[in-house]
């Protein structure tokens, strides 16, 4: 069959990875549409309740659509300003139909702002692009806007880059919270709550930035750069992930040493050095969940690995070093020619990743990526960071 | 009458009186609040039900995602193909390139007996042409190639189902006999029906000496083509209709409309239509006895609790419908009000409803939070998303005939 062709869905859209990001906050969405656009991230995309947030899609004509209906966009997005006055910003999301039609998205978000007095985001997705794109954009974006110097907490620990897409339901991130707090850090930016502007404005103060996905290394950097904060790339997948996360925890800021004893996270199971691997999945994810597999249960050979189209505009975040061994593979049918030369025991990634692999005695894992199967499986059982997670690989791999 | 609606105005007046709703027609909202949708009968599932045929979605990665997930959810997703295109495919036309490319190694590996590309927004903006390929396809293998204009945009100019039938008739042309046969066509886009449901069961008693063969059941593309030789096409909702319309100008098959009703009126008519349309006589009035008893029992059970409907296009209908009964319906959600929802709007003024009428989309976070506390029932996917704390009736999409609509919610009221 033809290469273009696809048997399983892309991965979530740059607009649905924006809103992704933006549901977080006390923010209006609005999503510049013709109408259709908002079913991804109502019905695929987003796993959250939506009714704790504002996300509202315009249905424009196809005349509106062609000519433009930004002046009638700009009134109805103030009257709903008007009647949601809790709404602490505004953000104007773009779609494949104005990104066509040249719709001048930052110039409608400014004499939105002159409008209503309050800061509105231009996010020009074009869904076109993957989440990792939209993520990273608006992340980068909100920092930019909002962030100003503040004194320095050395205590204080920003989670950078979960949304959903790529780490599932918030409560799979309770026990890192549960472990930083234990070791006396304040955590910023918590991914299991709602964050209003005073919070996210005080990210500037932190001693260090947790990087739990590759699309949050943009704002790290420009928060490295601008405010001197230190960053670090770690999704504490297993005991490895842990124990590696409080060793460069300790060299940064202060926290006890026990914390990052070896016998804390000290495996259990028996290692299995004659398995071969694969993690299919986000890039620091994969790239993670490789390193536990190999520390955690003896793996000698594990390869991490992501499908996705690379963004020009996430250059420097490919260049990140965790990242360096990971394949990268733009198309579904590259990635399962080089699974059936690989030839491994085991995969770790997406049950809908299953459908690429031919008949074969290959062990799977399911670890559910929302980016990529959407609803499908967020429910279900499964667990990946510290002792939980180690738990759950341990059912498969005989630990 | 105390009913209110939310509606959009230029003055930024956010209540206005029932009364003057008729004089604003049709109510809409400039924005769709994210809420999602009660099930529906999706397009691209109501191609993939017919066997043979697969589809090839064409456009951005965002607007194909969507159809891979409301197929997986019907299990269809095996004849589903997805060809994401990038901007700069779209700016260059190579999109087409590797469209031809991917539609030729499909006729080739999997021997399609049609295909049907869905196009998105992206290419109608463009004014992309495809027909000069798609000919090219059919005349190299001999097989329909459709291009399907799919999504809002295009969905201001013909309903997409209506296109959709357009593009069914094309297929079913092909198969036109001289003779006509026996079988009777249930059309309809709402899935098989299941076993032990009303309408099945009437067809089997009634018509022993003819095949049913329900569109979204079919068993074979050669079935689907045999359809244009029925001898009676008995709609069931409004794509079956407009299929049935087309049928009836193009071959001259006869056809019954029996959409899913709630009112006890129309109800009746559909029973009526249907012993009309089959030359038959039978006593429903075990299925009316059923609906009283329960419609009874309900309303006693349910005195005193405050009733919310937000069911989608049909929320005005089923409120009427409730309120017949009894009940005490306190909001209805709508997306929309246009004309047809004037008569049950009406019917419910001249009873005296208290029902106030929400327009989804401008509901304030402060109504939200306060307005709806004292709702016990909420019926429907927009009622339950602002109804908290009410219990969620979720209503089926699936086609119901007579009483059999009404009584499945009534049942999961109580």
């Amino acid at each position: 069959m033809s290469s273009f062709l696809s048997r399983i869905p892309s991965l979530a859209s740059d607009y649905s990875g924006a809103c992704s990001v933006l549901l977080a906050l006390h923010s209006l969405n609005l999503l510049y549409s013709p109408g259709g656009c908002s079913s991804a991230v109502i019905e695929c995309d987003e796993i959250r309740d939506l009714r704790q947030t504002l996300f509202f899609s315009s249905k424009l004509g196809e005349m509106e659509a062609v000519m433009g209906a930004a002046e009638e966009f700009l009134f109805h997005a103030e009257r709903l300003r008007a009647q949601n006055r809790q709404t602490e910003l505004i953000a104007i999301i773009g779609t494949p139909v104005p990104a066509l039609t040249g719709v001048d998205i930052g110039a409608m978000a400014d004499r939105l702002s002159k409008r209503t007095g309050l800061t509105v985001l231009a996010l020009p997705t074009e869904g076109f692009e993957t989440y990792y794109s939209g993520v990273y954009y608006t992340l980068l974006t909100l920092g930019k806007r909002f962030l100003e110097r503040r004194e320095k907490k050395n205590n204080q620990v920003n989670i950078i880059g979960y949304t959903p897409l790529s780490l599932g339901k918030e409560t799979h991130l309770t026990e890192l919270m549960d472990e930083l707090g234990q070791c006396g850090l304040e955590i910023n930016c918590s991914p299991i709550e709602k964050i209003d502007m005073k919070t996210f404005q005080s990210m500037s103060s932190a001693g260090l930035n947790l990087v739990v996905s590759h699309e949050g290394v943009g704002l790290a950097q420009y928060m490295q750069k601008e405010y001197s904060i230190p960053y670090v790339m770690n999704l504490p997948v297993g005991l490895w992930g842990m124990q590696r996360l409080f060793q460069v925890l300790a060299e940064i800021v202060d926290i006890p040493r026990s914390n990052a004893s070896k016998q804390r996270y000290a495996p259990t199971g028996r290692a299995q050095p004659r398995q071969r691997a694969v993690v299919i999945g986000e890039p620091l994810f994969a790239s993670c969940m490789a390193s536990c597999l190999h520390n955690d249960f003896g793996l000698d050979y594990v390869e991490p690995t992501s499908l996705m189209k690379m963004d020009r505009r996430m250059k420097k975040v490919y260049q990140e070093e965790t990242l360096f061994g990971v394949h990268l593979f733009e198309g579904e049918e590259a990635l399962g020619e080089w699974i059936d030369r690989i030839q491994p025991d085991i995969i770790v990634g997406d049950p809908l990743y299953q459908g690429l692999l031919g008949e074969g005695s290959t062990r799977y894992v399911p670890i559910p990526h929302v980016g990529l199967s959407g609803r499908m499986y967020a429910d279900a059982h499964y667990a990946y960071i510290g002792r939980r997670g180690y738990d759950y690989l341990a059912g498969f791999f005989g630990g | 009458m105390s009913c209110t609606g939310y509606i959009r105005t230029s003055s930024g007046e956010e209540k206005i009186k029932l009364a003057d709703i008729a004089n604003k027609m049709p109510l809409d909202s400039f924005f769709d609040r994210g809420i999602a949708d009660d099930e529906c009968g999706e397009l691209v599932n109501l191609v993939l039900c017919v066997p043979g045929i697969d589809v090839v979605a064409a456009g951005p990665s965002s607007c194909s995602r969507v159809l891979y997930f409301r197929a997986g959810k019907k299990g269809l997703n095996e004849k589903l193909f997805l060809l994401p295109v990038s901007s700069n495919d779209f700016a260059t036309g190579k999109h087409l390139e590797k469209l031809e490319e991917a539609l030729e190694s499909l006729v080739t590996t999997r021997r399609s007996k049609a295909i049907i590309v869905y196009i998105t927004c992206a290419d109608i903006l463009m004014g992309t042409e495809f027909v000069s390929l798609t000919k090219r396809i059919e005349s190299r293998y001999g097989i329909p190639v459709k291009v399907f204009e799919r999504g809002p945009l295009a969905r201001r100019r013909t309903l997409p189902k209506e296109r959709l039938c357009g593009i069914f008739v094309d297929l079913l042309q092909r198969g036109v006999l001289q003779e006509t046969k026996s079988h009777i066509n249930l059309l309809g886009d709402s899935g098989k029906l299941p076993k032990d449901f009303g309408l099945r069961q009437i067809l089997r008693n009634y018509c022993t000496g003819e095949e049913i063969r329900e569109f979204a059941a079919l068993d074979s593309y050669e079935e689907f083509e045999d359809m244009a030789n029925g001898k009676l096409n008995i709609a069931l909702d409004r794509f079956g209709y407009d299929l049935a319309v087309r049928m009836w100008e193009k071959w001259n098959i006869p056809f019954l409309y029996l959409p899913a009703c709630y009112n006890m009126k129309e109800i009746k008519h559909n029973y009526a239509a249907l012993m009309e349309g089959m030359q038959v006589t039978w006593d429903f009035s075990q299925d009316a006895k059923e609906y009283h008893r329960v419609a009874a029992e309900v309303a006693v059970a349910l005195v005193g609790k405050r009733i919310a409907v937000g069911i989608g296009p049909r929320s005005f209908e089923l409120a009427q419908a409730l309120e017949l009964i009894g009940l005490s319906v306190a909001a209805i959600f709508a997306e929309t009000v246009n004309k047809q929802d004037m008569t049950y709007i009406q019917a419910l003024s001249a009873t005296g409803s208290q029902a106030e009428v929400f327009l989804v989309s401008n509901v304030t976070v402060e109504t939200q939070m306060g307005g709806f506390e004292g709702i016990d029932i909420a019926i429907g996917e927009k009622a339950s998303f602002y109804c908290l704390k009410a219990k969620e009736i979720v209503v089926s999409a699936d086609y119901r005939f007579g009483y059999e609509g009404i009584i499945e919610i009534l049942e999961g009221m109580r």
